[in-house]
């Protein structure tokens, strides 16, 4: 080995580079040491929860114990709210000590005491960790074949199920059949397996990936749910179905309940996938705002991340053996991220989802679009509103910028999207026109809204030579004003001042610039163009730069005879003739709303 | 965890304490509405005493 100086050493000798290599040795606890800790911890957990409880009271007697008759305080309704407050708290910690004394039994050598066999036994049979049980051939087959191959090896499955075995909030919402087919879902999870699965699909070495997947996994009942969102009502939605968080997957353990009561176990698996990759992508070494960075939320609209990590979640699940459906909401997400599977290729998708780039989904669309045409289609949208706007929509306009730019490249658009059909994607996309915008629509039957729809339809003429189109965002649910709220008049004079703004921008631009009509041939100044434009958006108080005016319409009113009509349907054909004719209605009100924006901006201009 | 004599748990120290910390906050985060519940009580309990020395003078003036 040369040194700086010339010198040369001698390389160490085998044993010693490996002694040198390997990471310093831990002292290790005992398992029964750890098992210790966590009995005493459960104790401790229980005696705080009781202390906390027993203070309240007896604080409250205090407070309240003086020469002031009870009926009169209990007459009150400070004392009674302060009262109710207390009781509230009190329940509250009843919870958490539950939850925490449950969390404890993922800790412990019980794999030592029990043995593997036993433990991958009780798994199977949801039953009393024994030996004799864990002998006995389960009935459930799919499941005794990840025995056999090992499970369980996946520790944080384990746990999960561990956790979930002795969380009370549980067993106190759920029947012990429900219970079972949750544990039945969670034993089909095995997450390394899951993350070789997407590094094989990325051409990536898994040992070399930056994560090492999620660390756990828990069910969540209602009622802690509830305590969890008191606590922290900012980042916690006792509505949500599912979230990361620093590589630790929470579900509503309620949202998998379907009418019949039935557990969904393969949806329960399915959204484990999704969110275990939404860990995949995250930084570990990042952190911001107390949360790991998801390097893609500075590059790409949030839809579209989520839209990947669905399609990733079904690519993964089918390389286990498992298949599932796509559980996303029709809106955008999903519909941009099987599209940009489709164009660039899954390993292109997977590489960047998991290095956190976009460099090889960008060569991929250049290769078939062109710089500006990947350009077009990798970015952000929406930076602010016309209208309120949210992650899928601007989802949805990827979605249109792929369709666009697959046209304008001459290919076959219907074929493409027929392909998710084709694939058992329950999610129905068709381009509407001739290419200028994309609809959606998907049947959810075990939600109550029945049916979704949106579309996304661009002007075939914009309002000025060089404004950008207006793009409007219909959805037949959830984001966007209703109809009945939009002020025409002020959002088409609003959209008529950015075009003008533009136009005025630009004449400048290649005034100041010396500039022929035809620069945007020239790469270089058509990007400091687009800046340019930028800019005087901003400065013509316009805020949403980019290339797009977007107006995201909300068309939930509209669309509720035919929900009303849904729900009276008995065949399979009758439901998607409806669903077909929500997608039909929300390429009308799309058609409908550009009109009247183009009306008010022609007469805000006159 | 896999200890390098081939028995296995299934969580480390570090998580342990990570989840006993976990309590600790959540604990702390109920404490302090517990302790602005009972403050409220008390500015109840002292507004009715209040109102009682205010309406003792009328009272003796009868």
């Amino acid at each position: 080995m040369d040194t700086p100086d010339g010198i040369i050493e001698t390389p160490p000798a085998p044993q010693e580079r490996e002694r040198a290599e390997r990471p310093p040795e831990r002292p290790e606890t005992a398992p029964e040491a750890l098992d210790e800790a966590v009995d005493k911890a459960a104790d401790d957990f229980e005696s705080e929860g009781a202390a906390f409880e027993a203070f309240g009271r007896a604080e409250f007697e205090r407070v309240t114990g003086g020469d002031i008759p009870k009926e009169e305080l209990d007459a009150d309704p400070q004392v009674r709210d302060a009262k109710r407050e207390l009781e509230d708290v009190a329940s509250q910690s009843r919870v958490l000590v539950d939850s925490f004394k449950g969390r404890l039994a993922g800790f412990g050598s019980r794999l030592k005491r029990w043995g593997r066999a036993a433990l991958a036994g009780a798994v199977i049979s949801s039953s009393a960790m024994n030996v004799a049980e864990a002998a006995t051939p389960p009935d459930h087959g799919s499941k005794l074949e990840h025995v056999e191959k090992g499970k369980p090896g996946d520790s944080v499955a384990v746990r999960a199920i561990e956790t979930l075995r002795a969380d009370k909030g549980m067993a106190a919402q759920f029947t012990p059949e429900q219970l079972q087919a949750f544990e039945g879902a969670l034993a089909r999870w095995d997450g390394p397996k899951m993350e070789r699965a997407l590094a094989d699909i990325a051409g990536l070495d898994a040992a070399a990936l930056a994560k090492e997947g999620v660390k756990e996994i828990r069910l969540l009942s209602d009622a802690e749910l509830r305590v969890m969102a008191e606590r922290d009502p900012k980042n916690v939605d006792p509505k949500m179905k599912a979230v990361t968080s620093n590589d630790r997957v929470l579900l509503r353990a309620s949202a998998f309940v379907g009418r019949d009561g039935a557990i969904d176990g393969g949806e329960v698996l399915h959204t484990v996938a999704h969110e275990s990759n939404h860990a995949e992508h995250s930084r570990s070494d990042s952190i911001k705002h107390g949360e790991q960075v998801r390097p893609w939320d500075a590059v790409l609209p949030h839809g579209v991340q989520e839209g990947v990590t669905e399609v990733l979640a079904l690519r993964g699940l089918e390389r286990l053996g498992e298949k599932s459906k796509d559980q996303s909401y029709a809106g955008g997400n999903f519909a941009a991220g099987f599209l940009l599977d489709k164009v660039v290729g899954t390993r292109a998708l997977a590489h960047d989802y998991l290095t956190g780039g976009t460099d090889q989904m960008r060569a991929a669309l250049g290769e078939k679009f062109g710089r500006a045409g990947a350009d077009r289609i990798l970015r952000k949208h929406f930076y602010s509103g016309m209208g309120s706007t949210g992650a899928e929509p601007e989802a949805l306009s990827t979605a249109v910028d792929i369709i666009r730019e697959a046209k304008r490249a001459g290919m076959d658009v219907g074929a493409l999207l027929g392909t998710a059909a084709a694939e058992g994607v329950v999610e129905r996309m068709q381009a509407v026109g001739d290419g200028e915008g994309v609809v959606l629509s998907k049947e959810i039957p075990n939600d109550a809204v029945g049916a979704v729809a949106s579309a996304a339809v661009e002007d075939r003429v914009p309002l000025t030579p060089h404004a950008p189109p207006v793009r409007v965002h219909v959805l037949s649910q959830g984001y966007g004003a209703r109809q009945a709220d939009v002020d025409f008049a002020a959002l088409g004079k609003k959209i008529r001042e950015g075009a003008s703004a533009i136009e005025a921008a630009r004449a400048e631009f290649i005034r100041a610039n010396g500039l022929d009509e035809d620069f945007e041939d020239d790469p270089v100044a058509a990007e400091s163009y687009a800046a340019a434009i930028d800019a005087a958006l901003v400065k013509a108080g316009q805020i949403t730069p980019g290339e797009t005016f977007n107006v995201v319409v909300n068309a939930a009113d509209e669309m509720r005879p035919l929900r009303d009509s849904l729900a009276k349907a008995t065949t399979r054909a009758e439901r998607d003739a409806i669903r077909q004719r929500m997608a039909d209605e929300a390429v009308r009100i799309a058609r409908d709303v550009q009109a009247k924006i183009g009306s008010a901006a022609g007469a805000a201009a006159r | 965890m896999t200890r390098h004599d081939g028995t296995e748990t299934k969580g480390t120290p570090e998580e342990l304490e990570e989840l006993k910390d976990e309590f600790a906050a959540a604990m702390r985060d109920l404490r302090r509405r517990q302790r602005s519940a009972v403050e409220k009580a008390l500015k109840a309990v002292d507004m009715k005493k209040s109102e009682k020395i205010r309406k003792r003078p009328d009272e003796i003036s009868k």
